[in-house]
């Protein structure tokens, strides 16, 4: 323990807002919570909370919404929650690095670096992986895209990935940013081992789906192959 | 490449109509403002069915690989404007938006997804509209 004591309703609001994250992922306004199939019943997450504690401070955003899918007499709708569409970040001292970020990937697109800018990504991610070499299988991958904030999950025998680490940029200039995160992440998991990161996009998350390369195209993929 | 990528438009959601050479499968043979510039001229419900389209979908895989096939456009060559449903534009009108914007920076009636505007803001221009880009 440090310095720093949670309390139970700190602890509270933190297990519900992990909840909410791992229940729906970040839409676009209106784009596409609509129209994906929630990953669980109900599709955001219903859970008790101090009335108020919650979403204060604009974490959370919450609704009613009957979890039953029906209307007419039964129970009560429930609170429901979702993460915020909005951004909070926090540096001491003040740091700008998003207006820094813009503005370079601005300077990027217009001067036409993609394959420069993509070389750096995949020279970051080789950094990033370390002497631990490639990446051993999907299971791996999964811990290695936490540790980044990509929120990976399995879906059909691959992962995906719920949160986009480079949102604001990515949005303002999705080719240049989509194709520098897919390097990266090339450069992080490998491109010789028994996994794969691949750009395939879809609303509302990551671009990239990370799948295991088939067998007779990667012999070594037998260090951790249990998907 | 592109017989997968105008299927995947056609049956995208909001997908409204795109420009086709006549007997062809796409518009590449049209070259209005010359031999090493092609047009794409579509029409969408919203544009956040556009988007989806463009940026969320395999249309962006072939997005990110642009450089390999287009030299960069030094000036703007994507402009948006709202439509009347049932209106097919052409390809001229497509060029005066895409002169307006280029002159006057966006407006309602020329704009770009960065600086977007409502069918309601471009109501003088183009009521009850669907945008259209190029």
């Amino acid at each position: 323990m440090g310095p720093w004591r949670t309390s139970k309703r700190s602890r509270c609001c933190r297990t519900l807002y992990d909840a909410a994250c791992t229940s729906t992922s970040w839409p676009r306004a209106g784009r596409s919570a609509a129209t994906r199939p929630p990953r669980r019943p109900g599709g955001a997450h219903a859970r008790r909370a101090p009335p108020g504690q919650a979403d204060r401070g604009g974490l959370l955003e919450s609704g009613s919404r009957r979890l039953s899918g029906r209307s007419g007499p039964g129970p009560p709708p429930a609170k429901v929650y979702t993460r915020a569409r909005g951004e909070r970040s926090v540096s001491l001292p003040a740091r700008d690095y998003r207006t820094a970020a813009e503005l370079l990937a601005e300077a990027a697109e217009h001067a036409g670096l993609d394959a420069g800018l993509c070389a750096a990504a995949r020279r970051r991610g080789e950094a990033l992986r370390g002497p631990a070499g490639l990446c051993g299988g999907l299971d791996e991958a999964v811990e290695t895209l936490a540790a980044r904030g990509y929120e990976p999950y399995r879906e059909d025998g691959a992962v995906r990935m719920r949160n986009c680490p480079f949102h604001a940029v990515a949005e303002s200039f999705p080719p240049l940013v989509c194709g520098m995160n897919l390097a990266l992440l090339e450069g992080l998991l490998g491109t010789e081992g028994p996994v794969r990161a691949r750009m395939d996009a879809r609303p509302g998350e990551c671009c990239v789906v990370v799948e295991e390369e088939a067998v007779e195209a990667a012999p070594r993929a037998s260090k951790n192959n249990d998907d | 490449m592109l017989d997968p990528v105008n299927a995947a438009a056609d049956t995208a959601p909001g997908f409204v109509w795109r420009l086709v050479e006549d007997g062809e499968a796409d518009a590449t043979g049209m070259r209005p403002l010359g031999e090493d510039v092609i047009v794409n001229l579509s029409v969408w419900e919203s544009q956040e069915a556009l988007w989806d389209f463009a940026y969320r979908s395999g249309h962006l895989e072939v997005m990110r690989r642009r450089r390999e096939w287009f030299h960069r456009h030094v000036e703007a060559h994507m402009v948006l404007w709202w439509v009347p449903a049932g209106h097919v534009p052409t390809v001229a009108e497509a060029l005066e938006r895409l002169a307006d914007l280029r002159e006057h920076g966006p407006s309602p009636r020329a704009f770009t997804f960065a600086s977007s505007h409502t069918a309601a803001e471009a109501a003088g221009h183009a009521p009850d509209g669907n945008p259209a880009t190029v």
